[in-house]
């Protein structure tokens, strides 16, 4: 997993919130998941429940960014070589000069990015990393997310983009160095080398040979000998060559294999040092970061363990009741029948303030249709207590025999026989569908 | 009989709370309830289960509906059945179809059928009734291992004596339960009561209650890690503003709303996540939103070009080219010299000459070089993220202990929230203290410090979610 797959996921885990069910389950269908490591885990998570869109996209801008930007050094590096190497043969290639350039400056700049490396910030100002991101491919692929890195991202960020970097400064000294290659290949050159210090002919050897050190061991034909040294001394006097020189012109090409070998040792290798130092520092400090990311862990723990757990899949079947329509009226204060069961006491009657013409109890249907006839009646039940349906057919089957009833459901009587509100409504919901029915309070 | 494992069936007379019993025992926020009785409709099993192994299952039931008729029935078909048991099966048989007994039949068939013991729920706020005999006669014939649950729906009334009295003849257990407070602590210590129902399942309850405990203890890991997240999150979030030259202060005005707006709203979605692990929904939360003062942000404001503060350029400028080229401003670290001194050379030669103001107005691409930027943030008061924890440390205990059965929205104030302050004795505080004014800074937190966080804050979680 990289960088990017990192930061995505970062994010992706952020947004969701998936149960530890579902990740198990996830994990339970993947192919050989027990022999899977972390990252291999993360990742097949990552692809199955993000958009992978994004992190491709950036990843291709990455690629897209930095491939012109190691070709431009690239060409850069060949170019100036290639000027550094001019030669019409009407004067000599000065290689001292050509040294510092393509080995000693990246030299200093290798020294450079290690010491920058090495006490650079822990992380970057979100504000300058922001912008130096908005400046490079983050534009193109991943606005939201360039915005949104945080301290420990910045640091690897930092350090892979310190990778990058140095790929691409190593692309330009591989310029420098093809570019000697085709230059001699190409050409006779007579390289010499040539100061405004005094220095004489053994000394610039010895620093010479100091110099050949790191491939001395191996390569002698690299190491330019006391009486090279001696014969490619060039002093610009009124701009003419000195006739000794030109006796060995030919000669003078050997230094060729001594400026290859610097560049090689002083500018690629270190660098390419640098990048693996610098690689490894990336990838410890993205894997450090991925290994302490709390969410991540979760996620993994999640996966690898089984866990007891509610299924949450099941829902529960509503039965529906019709709305209640109206406002619930009030008793009449006299009845001509009141039909009570067993449980309704004359007391509650009475403190209910009904009068009665006559009451009667409960009765088989065909007495009730006897009594009933042409009364205005009022069937009198324990409301507290949810009915039943056999409840309920006991009321509808009174309903039907008497014609028309209201309804009256009585409380407990700590609340003075009285229902609240939301008792009522609960009743007259129960009998919205029954025209004989009229709940009254 | 099926697979063996606990089966609880969940009955009673309607309205009684046997699926807010059902809905709170089994973290499920979308059993239905309602005020109506008969809601209901048919049974359903909610199981806790462990890798596809059911550990448990509760079935929520509807209510009994014809009791009485039942009761008769199967006194008449006693003799031609010859048991209990099978008189039960005869009439499941001959009434499944019939609508008239749906209800009743949807109850008995766990029961009868599947083998699953009996929870029978009643309401001791209501006074016993004889009708009530019917059902719990209709119970006796199942010949199941039974235990009576009190609910208290209104508090008000108590008649759970003359309910004790009645319930003791048919019940072995007779435990209390309000579905509307079970805590976890509760929750577990229910399990018990509900080992010793049935011998026979004694270990596999205990095993599912030590599955529980873990369960919530999970959850509670869960919370600290993403009120963690969260707090790093806040403490230091950073936002940037493009402000136009013409009416800065309006601008700034806007951006600091915004910001404010992007604070509440990062808070929200953390709640969301936290209810979401506590199976709730976060719509059944009301939260009165977090509004921090705006002199507490950090702030600063620059001109930035190419991605480059202004100083920088003209500090590359003055310096020229090559020294600056190895890390300007810590973007071009590790750049190569060659490179970044040849861009730091251009850029300090043109803004020179220029002037940062002409360059800036440049376009390239629809890309404009210069901008002025408002960056807001992190959080500067100390006090805020105190405050933000503790909102945080508030509702994640508001909901660890909320019902599922719960319908009505929970609301939360700022007033409120502040008491979780108690929770945090002085060393802790201290603690909190110096974990908030690492995140402040530019560096923020390590690993260990996040982890440090996730530590208390799941101390403090769980002396305030106890479990036993
Ligand atoms: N305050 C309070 N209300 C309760 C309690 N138990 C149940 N209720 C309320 O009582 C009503 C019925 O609850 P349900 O859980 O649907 O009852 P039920 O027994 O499943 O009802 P049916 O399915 O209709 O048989 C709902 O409005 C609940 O909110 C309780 O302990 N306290
Ligand atoms: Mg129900």
């Amino acid at each position: 997993m990289g960088l990017y797959d990192y930061l995505f996921l970062r994010r992706c885990l952020q947004n969701r919130s998936d149960t530890p069910q579902a990740r198990r389950a996830f994990y339970l269908s993947l192919d050989e998941a027990d022999g899977k490591d972390d990252e291999a885990l993360l990742s097949a998570w990552f692809s199955a429940h993000c958009d992978a869109a994004p992190v491709q996209r950036l990843k291709h801008y990455d690629r897209l960014f930095f491939s012109i930007l190691s070709l431009a050094s690239f060409l850069f590096g060949y170019l100036a070589g290639y000027a550094l190497l001019y030669y019409d043969g009407s004067r000599p290639i000065n290689f001292l000069w050509y040294l510092i350039v393509a080995a000693f400056l990246p030299l200093l700049s290798i020294l450079f990015s290690a010491i920058a490396m090495l006490f650079s910030p822990k992380s970057a100002s979100g504000f300058g990393l922001f912008h130096l991101l908005q400046a490079l491919f983050f534009r193109f692929g991943a606005k939201a997310l360039a915005e949104s890195i945080d301290h420990k991202e910045s640091r690897v960020l930092l350090r892979y983009l310190f990778v990058r970097f140095q790929r691409v400064a190593l692309w330009f000294s591989v310029g420098i160095f093809v570019s000697l290659l085709v230059v001699v290949l190409g050409k006779d050159i007579a390289f010499v080398w040539s100061t405004t210090l005094q220095i004489d002919a053994y000394d610039f050897y010895r620093f010479v040979h100091a110099l050949a050190a790191p491939w001395a061991w191996c390569c002698p034909d690299a190491l330019p000998s006391q009486t090279l040294v001696e014969q490619s001394r060039y002093f610009r006097l009124g701009g003419k060559v000195s006739e000794a020189m030109l006796s060995h012109a030919s000669l003078l090409g050997a230094w060729w294999k001594f400026l290859a070998l610097s560049v090689l040792s002083y500018a690629i290798v270190p660098r390419v040092l640098l990048l693996l130092w610098g690689y490894v520092r990336y990838r410890r400090t993205l894997r450090h970061t991925i290994d302490n990311d709390a969410a991540m862990a979760l996620l993994l723990e999640d996966m690898r363990h089984a866990r007891a757990d509610f299924e949450t899949s099941v829902e529960g079947v509503h039965r529906r009741f019709p709305e209640a329509k109206g406002d619930i009226v009030r008793h009449a204060t006299h009845y001509d029948l009141l039909v009570a069961g067993s449980s309704v006491e004359k007391e509650v009657i009475a403190a209910l303030g009904i009068e009665a013409s006559e009451q009667i109890a409960l009765l088989q249907t065909q007495e009730m249709q006897e009594q009933s006839q042409g009364k205005r009646t009022a069937l009198l039940v324990e409301g507290w207590d949810a009915p039943t349906a056999e409840k309920i057919d006991e009321i509808e089957r009174i309903a039907k025999a008497v014609g028309r009833i209201d309804l009256l459901p009585i409380g407990l009587r700590e609340e003075s026989y009285r229902l609240d509100e939301r008792q009522l409504r609960i009743w007259q919901r129960l009998f919205a569908k029954n025209e004989r029915v009229r709940v009254v309070a | 009989m099926s697979e063996s494992y606990p089966r609880f069936a969940v009955v009673g007379h309607p309205n009684k709370g046997k699926s807010s019993i059902v809905a709170a025992l089994t973290m499920n926020e979308t059993v239905a309830i309602s005020e109506m009785p008969g809601t209901t409709l048919e049974a359903r099993a909610y199981r806790f289960e462990l890798e596809g192994r059911v550990l448990y299952e509760m079935i929520d039931t509807p209510g009994f509906q014809r009791p009485k008729t039942i009761l008769a029935w199967l006194k008449s078909h006693y003799d031609a059945c010859g048991s209990k048991h099978r008189t039960l099966e005869a009439f499941i048989e001959a009434h499944r179809h019939d609508a008239a007994f749906h209800d009743d039949v949807a109850l008995l068939v766990p029961i009868v059928e599947r083998g699953a013991a009996i929870i029978y729920v009643v309401d001791i706020s209501l006074p016993y009734r004889e009708t009530y005999e019917a059902q719990m006669e209709i119970l006796r014939w199942c010949e199941a291992p039974s235990m009576a649950l009190l609910n208290h729906i209104d508090k008000r009334r108590d008649y759970s004596e003359a309910w004790t009295r009645v319930l003791r003849g048919y019940f072995q257990i007779i435990k209390r339960i309000d579905p509307y407070a079970l805590t976890p602590k509760k929750h577990l210590a229910l399990m018990d009561a509900i080992a010793h129902l049935n011998e026979g399942w004694e270990e596999n309850v205990m095993e599912a209650k030590a599955q529980l405990a873990h369960f919530y203890r999970e959850l509670i890991k869960r919370s600290a890690v993403l009120i963690t997240e969260e707090m790093e999150q806040l403490g230091s979030y950073r936002q940037r503003f493009k402000i136009a030259e013409t009416d800065k202060a309006a601008a700034v005005e806007e951006a600091m709303r915004r910001f404010k707006e992007s604070i509440a709203e990062k808070e929200r979605h953390a709640h969301a996540k936290i209810a979401a692990v506590w199976r709730h929904e976060k719509s059944s939360i009301e939260e009165e939103s977090f509004a921090p003062e705006l002199p507490a942000l950090f702030s600063k404001e620059s001109e930035v070009l190419f991605g480059l503060k202004k100083e920088t350029i003209i500090g590359m400028g003055a310096l020229g080219g090559a020294a600056v080229g190895a890390g300007i401003d810590a973007l071009f670290l590790g750049h190569t010299l060659l490179l970044g001194g040849a861009i730091g050379g251009v850029l300090g030669a043109a803004g020179a000459y220029l002037g940062f103001e002409r360059i800036a107005k440049i376009s390239f691409l629809g890309i404009k070089a210069g901008e002025h930027l408002l960056e807001l943030g992190p959080i500067r008061d100390i006090n805020m993220l105190f405050v933000l924890l503790l909102r945080a440390l508030y509702f994640t205990v508001s909901i660890a202990k909320r019902s599922h059965a719960e319908r009505d929205a929970l609301k939360l104030t700022l007033a409120q929230e502040r008491l979780a302050e108690q929770w945090l004795d002085d060393e802790t505080r201290k603690e909190i203290e110096r974990l908030h004014r690492i995140l402040r800074q530019e560096k923020g937190w390590e690993a260990q410090e996040s982890k440090r966080y996730v530590e208390i804050v799941s101390v403090v979680l769980e002396n305030n979610i106890p479990l036993s």
